[in-house]
């Protein structure tokens, strides 16, 4: 294959020499190449082919534009990427590519014939083709649209690449790297103002790099950027981001950047992140984004060997690469001149310009005349030839009437295009600017700006390189100064000799033919045609943001960023309706497609989510114990001996508990330390019972209620002194009920004295139960009397324990003789450890939270969000008991008298009892009142906990009813999958009723 | 008793236990756990500051992330009425008798949180970029001596700046495992040469 | 993300410190038993869920740990002002001033 290198210039290394493959071939290609400009140099532009109608499709752009030469990069390991750009990919050893959307092979695709249908594959094809016959959908339709559906394929093994992140804050952020922004950067560095210049590429320049021939301050232009760069990099005020993308503006100028870090490097680092997620925070915001070179609309413009007209000087300029041996050049636009320019002076054969307008200016004919180009002003292309490379197109005169003349038949071997520019205000519109629309340029530019930013350059409707530089270096200088910086005034750059830079907005070339019957291309990822536009105006489609939808154009990975505007030129052409009027659509990030990796960045493994742990955790995982997450701990749920399954090991653990002794790791528990004159006012507030006559040493059950009436949460509060209250909340409900304690006291009662402080921490408790407790932990703790007199149930007191201090609770959730020792989280393991030393005398047990339900369901003690689910009130769950009666007011009271909480049928919690005793109910099933009910069947109620009881050696339930207490002794039903289990209601306690082994 | 307590004193044990980290050349990066000692929670009133001066035995700031630290002690202002105090280990006592005693005169909460969080130490000239990886703050805002709770990737954290370069963060035991690692992870980017 | 100024601080803050809680200036009756049951009813559930300014609570969770309240626009999003817990709902020319 012959080289399509030029013999010099460019940026590219000559002498580094690269070798990749593409569809399984190799290939060579050199340093500073892109894919694309690597398989263009051996003369490749057929590279894939396209979504919907299997079209050959070649190489359209140079940038990250790209609609076309999309394909996937295998880096081995699990590191494959769909839908890349073949355009901004950088070209390193061993790289290895395939196109895609084609079977079985590149150049003979089955597909292919869907181009042939094309007729039924038109706008809406999918709302209108698989609506019948219904029985088609699952067996035909389906399958067919999942094969072929979707773009690219998905990576199937877990991505072994590590994705960083940053926070960063600075004053004046510039996006785009080109002229302007670079010219920004100098003006706003130099007052000292802290810069982050941010550009896409792998290198800084943008549209510079392009253009080795234009002269700033009298310097060649790729010597005035190197002293640029050189400057902005020596100053360590100044962040240059290159390989990074600006993909999204956010609220108060936070922007999200995407840093490439090592999708261009052979074998990076293990520890080099792949991407880096920047999340920057601007005072002041200079977009200089540039301007993308719009395709025109004509039949067969999508032919491989079609191309921007602005890529091929890019390519030729940038890469080395001739893009053709005898190209021709169709246009609506001067710049396209300058590509012909500069490929005539490389050498390269220019067969035609072929201007759609029809004054074109003397200068520019007379370049042409020199180089030896053929211009045929006021000419359009009416068709092109060539299966997998464009071979010839036919040109002809446009009418004064606007009928064409005769056409004339040329051949080529690539065409170039150019319908004009469109300025890049995907990230000005994002952040909720409003565009205005400039009918001398046909395009939309920033009007009104809603966030502290300015836009210079292309970006701006300034495509000029003077415009960019001078427009650049006054914004930057400008975003200094509002960022509070002194700024000078800012340079002014002269740029010799340049060509002047106007077109016209044509959009969809004249033509003889039938438009109905031509596939003219506006969208070329999505395959979407001017016909497919003009036929969903005509299906009523009005709405530019509908026409998008229903024909789907723009809404490829692309997100239309070279159709958009063809789009609604033929949608206002169609409608009749003026451009200005017709509006666009909404721009969203992310500018380009971002990875889900930068996304979830180190949010994966361990550090998907924190997995918080007792300070007793390691001992629980050394001993093999088996966990569940409650909220973000991690707790044991039981400890298997030897093959034990959960229920065996639940049944040995439930049975020491009550013959000896339990120990159980309660540290999750929330613990609240209340401190000041006003506690036990604050606490008969925000509690159903009454605080003020407890006791100094002793502990009170407490029921927490939303302002709805409805339980909130529960625990036991410990009075430690007469203005020291130790309060306990469940494991998962530890942050909300802080939250919700902090609310009222900061909120509502701002005149009470006292303080909340969270202790959850602070303490590991150690939970014992068991008839012999107070013999094991009696010679080891210090300073407090542990008599069944002196220490009764629901007491607490400070002492020590092996010689740690100690707040020691006598609590019980088991319904056994009960202990909950509590020491500083420090000393919690060692504590543990020798408890279960001391124990082994007893046969000490340790058991998980599986039992721990077990136990407290024999007993019928609630769990807050287990037999509640934030609709019961403390009568509905049998707690009235827990209502201070005399209590003027508290959180909730007021809810507990609206009418609905006092009716009959409430749900009330109830025990439930098998007939079997070994059939166990599923919790959450539900309860009906007869045994086959007819269907729809009345739902009474459901099943909230239900257990295998050791002990009872029978099934324990409980359950929600509705009227639940007045069915005492009833029948009622429970279908599960295996049938209808007849259960009767009884009280929810079930064992040890009288509590006689509480109080020994 | 007294053997027991001995053997049970020494015998603690923290989630970082001896951690330490360094990373990339220079290094960029060192961080350690830093060392037990006694933590309070303190809240009052600022009218009362003078006194709690006085039982602290060191100024204790008026100002929302004010910081006076001086020898071994440390008060950092977190809240309008909320500091938290550093101290030896040794001094957890005395500290605590003297706030009892002006409990009558000036109504505040003293509550012991030695146990409660643990303490890293992060410096070198990485040391803002590994935490700005998770915690969404202008550093250089954050004036050299001055402190703040804020939030680090999913953890809340307590943030000191005692230098330039160095940070100290407290953060409570059961986050602690995640709050190193996820930094730990982050530093090795000072592991590689990218480009 | 939003950047929020916490009155109690005096600076700008991220979002990700901050959490929501319910709008503002719905005062907790001294004595809610003498409270209608529609009186009560309207406490509990009716809230005011304008299109644009919107009086709400927030609380400063992973800084301060102060409530305060905040005057937002619901149509840009924006952050009018924020004032400390127990201060009066902000007249319109204070809100139109604090914009400026």
């Amino acid at each position: 294959m012959s080289s399509f290198r030029t013999a010099k210039g460019g940026r590219i290394k000559r002498k580094d020499a690269i070798s990749f493959s593409f569809e399984g071939k190799a290939y060579t290609g050199v340093k500073g190449d892109t894919l694309a400009s690597a398989l263009l140099a051996n003369g490749v532009h057929f590279v894939g082919r396209s979504y919907k109608y299997h079209r050959p499709r070649g190489i359209m752009s140079a940038g990250q534009e790209e609609s076309s030469a999309l394909v996937g990069i295998d880096r081995g390991q699990g590191r494959y990427d769909t839908n890349t750009r073949a355009t901004t990919q950088e070209l390193f050893e061993g790289l290895k590519a395939q196109s895609q959307h084609c079977w079985p092979s590149l150049r003979w695709d089955i597909g292919e014939m869907n181009s042939l249908a094309s007729p039924i594959l038109s706008a809406g094809f999918y709302y209108k083709t698989f609506m019948w016959p219904k029985s088609f959908w699952k067996r035909v339709y389906e399958p067919i649209i999942r094969k072929s559906a979707g773009l690219g394929r998905a990576p199937r093994a877990v991505d072994p690449d590590v994705y960083a992140s940053r926070y960063a804050h600075c004053d004046v952020l510039i996006v785009g790297g080109g002229p302007a922004g670079l010219a920004a950067a100098l003006a706003a560095s130099r007052s000292g103002a802290k810069v982050i210049l941010a550009d896409e590429q792998s290198e800084i320049g943008g549209a510079l790099l392009s253009d080795p021939g234009s002269r700033i301050d009298d310097e060649e232009s790729w010597s005035w950027l190197a002293s640029a760069v050189v400057a902005l990099a020596a100053d360590e005020n100044v962040t240059i981001l290159n390989r990074t993308t600006a993909f999204g503006y956010y609220h108060q100028n936070f922007v999200g950047l995407v840093e490439r870090l090592s999708d261009h490097l052979e074998s990076p680092s293990s520890n080099l992140p792949r991407e880096r997620l920047w999340r920057v925070r601007a005072k002041r915001i200079v977009l200089a984004t540039g301007a993308i070179e719009r395709p025109l609309v004509f039949a067969g413009n999508d032919r491989p060997g079609v191309m921007l007209a602005g890529a091929a000087r890019t390519y030729l300029n940038r890469y080395g690469v001739r893009v053709g041996d005898k190209p021709v050049v169709v246009t609506s636009h001067d710049s396209a001149y300058l590509t012909a320019f500069d490929m005539a002076e490389n050498g390269v054969g220019v067969e035609a310009i072929i201007d759609l307008c029809t004054d074109v200016s003397p200068e520019l004919l007379k370049g042409a005349a020199r180089l030896g180009i053929e211009v045929l002003p006021g000419h359009t292309i009416t068709r092109t030839k060539g299966r997998l490379r464009i071979s010839s197109i036919y040109a002809a005169p446009i009418e004064p009437d606007g009928s064409v003349g005769p056409e004339r038949t040329i051949d080529c071997d690539a065409l170039l295009m150019c319908g004009g520019w469109t300025p890049s205000v995907h990230l000005f519109s994002q952040s909720r600017g409003t565009l205005s629309w400039r009918e001398d340029i046909g395009a939309y530019v920033p009007d009104v700006y809603a966030q502290n930013a300015s836009s210079a350059g292309a970006c701006d409707g300034h495509y000029l390189l003077s415009e960019a530089l001078n427009g650049g270096a006054a914004a930057g200088q400008a975003a200094a100064i509002e960022a509070g910086y002194k700024a000078g005034k800012p340079n002014t750059y002269e740029v010799a000799e340049e060509a002047t830079c106007s077109g016209t907005l044509i959009v969809e070339l004249p033509t003889g033919a039938n438009p109905a019957r031509i596939k003219a291309f506006v969208d070329f990822q999505h395959d979407v045609t001017a016909k497919d536009i003009r036929l969903a105006v005509r299906e009523g489609f009005h709405s530019i943001e509908h026409i998008k939808r229903y024909t789907t154009a723009g809404m490829a990975t692309d997100q239309g960023k070279t159709s958009n505007l063809s789009e609604l030129a033929i949608a206002s052409k169609t409608l009749s309706r003026p451009i200005a009027e017709v509006g666009l659509t909404t721009f969203r990030p992310p500018y380009t497609p971002t990875s889900f990796g930068a996304f979830a960045g180190r949010s994966r493994g361990n550090l998907f989510d924190v997995t918080r742990k007792s300070p007793i955790d390691s001992w629980a995982e050394k001993r093999g114990a088996v966990f569940e997450p409650v909220s973000l701990w991690r707790r044991a749920r039981y400890f298997p001996r030897d093959n034990e399954d959960m229920h065996a090991a639940v049944a040995r653990e439930c049975k020491a508990t009550r013959s000896s002794i339990g120990i159980s790791d309660a540290s999750t528990l929330g613990k609240i330390e209340v401190v000041g004159p006003d506690s036990a006012e604050f606490l008969n507030r925000i509690y159903t019972n009454a605080w003020t006559k407890l006791g100094v040493g002793r502990c009170r059950y407490g029921l927490m209620l939303g302002e709805d009436g409805f339980i909130f949460d529960d625990g036991v509060v410990g009075r430690l002194a007469l203005d020291r209250f130790h309060v306990t909340t469940t494991t998962g409900g530890a942050p909300r009920v802080m939250a919700h304690m902090e609310d009222y006291l900061q909120t509502e009662w701002p005149d009470l004295d006292l303080w909340l402080t969270s202790i959850t921490e602070q303490w590991a408790v150690i939970a014992l139960n068991g008839p012999n407790v107070r013999k094991l932990i009696e010679p080891f703790v210090e300073g407090i009397d542990l008599d069944k007199q002196a220490f009764p149930h629901m007491a607490i007191k400070e002492g020590k324990i092996y010689g740690v201090p100690t707040r020691l609770f006598r609590v019980s959730f088991t319904g056994e003789l009960g202990f909950e020792i509590n020491v500083p989280s420090r000393y919690g393991l060692t504590v543990w450890k020798r408890l279960i030393e001391e124990g082994a005398r007893y046969d000490i047990v340790p058991y998980g939270t599986e039992a721990l339900h077990v136990l407290r369901a024999e007993k019928g003690y609630i769990i807050v969000g287990q037999d509640t689910d934030g609709t019961q009130t403390p009568d509905d769950v049998g707690m009235a008991w827990a209502i201070g009666r005399n209590k003027h007011d508290f959180i909730g009271k007021r809810s507990l008298t609206r009418p609905d909480m006092l009716v009959s049928n409430r749900k009330q919690l109830v025990g439930l009892l098998t007939r079997d005793p070994k059939n166990l109910l599923e919790e959450g099933a539900q309860i009906v009142a007869t045994a086959h009910p007819s269907p729809p069947a009345k739902m009474i109620g459901h099943v909230t906990s239900s257990y295998w009881s050791e002990t009872l050696q029978h099934s324990i339930a409980m359950g929600v009813v509705e009227g639940g207490r007045a069915r005492m002794g009833a029948e009622l039903y429970v279908p599960m999958p295996d049938g209808v289990h007849q259960v009767q209601v009884v009280e929810p306690v079930f064992y040890d009723q009288e509590g006689g082994r509480l109080n020994v | 008793m007294s053997d027991e307590l001995s053997i049970i004193v020494s015998e603690q044990s923290n989630p970082l236990d001896g951690a330490a980290f360094a990373a990339g050349p220079g290094p960029m990066l060192v961080m350690a756990s830093a060392g037990d000692c006694a933590r309070f929670s303190l809240r009052t009133a600022k009218k009362n500051l003078a006194k709690a001066t006085e039982a602290f035995g060191q100024v204790i700031p008026p100002q929302i992330g004010e910081m006076s630290s001086r020898a071994v002690k440390t008060a950092l202002c977190l809240g309008p009425d909320e500091w938290l105090l550093l101290a030896p280990e040794s001094e957890r006592e005395s500290i605590t008798a003297r706030f009892a005693k002006q409990s009558e005169q000036a109504t505040h909460s003293l509550v012991d949180v030695s146990h409660r969080s643990v303490g890293i130490d992060i410096s070198g000239p990485g040391a803002a970029l590994v935490l700005n990886a998770g915690c969404p703050l202008d550093l250089t805002a954050l004036p050299v001596g001055g402190c703040t709770r804020t939030i680090l990737d999913k953890a809340e954290i307590i943030l000191m700046k005692p230098g330039k370069e160095h940070y100290r963060l407290e953060v409570v035991r059961s986050f602690a495992d995640f709050v190193w690692n996820f930094l730990s992870s982050a530093g090795r980017e000072f592991e590689t040469e990218s480009g | 993300m939003l950047l929020i100024r916490c009155p109690y601080c005096e600076q700008d803050r991220a979002e990700v410190e901050f959490s929501y809680a319910g709008e503002a200036h719905i005062e907790r009756p001294v004595d809610p038993s003498a409270f209608s049951d529609a009186e009560w009813e309207a406490f509990l559930f009716l809230r005011s869920n304008p299109r644009g300014t919107h009086f709400e609570r927030w609380v400063h969770i992973h800084g301060c740990a102060r409530h305060f309240n905040a005057v937002r626009d619901t149509v840009s999003d924006k952050f009018l002002m924020t004032y400390k817990a127990g201060k009066p709902r902000p007249t319109k020319r204070e809100i139109e001033g604090a914009k400026k």
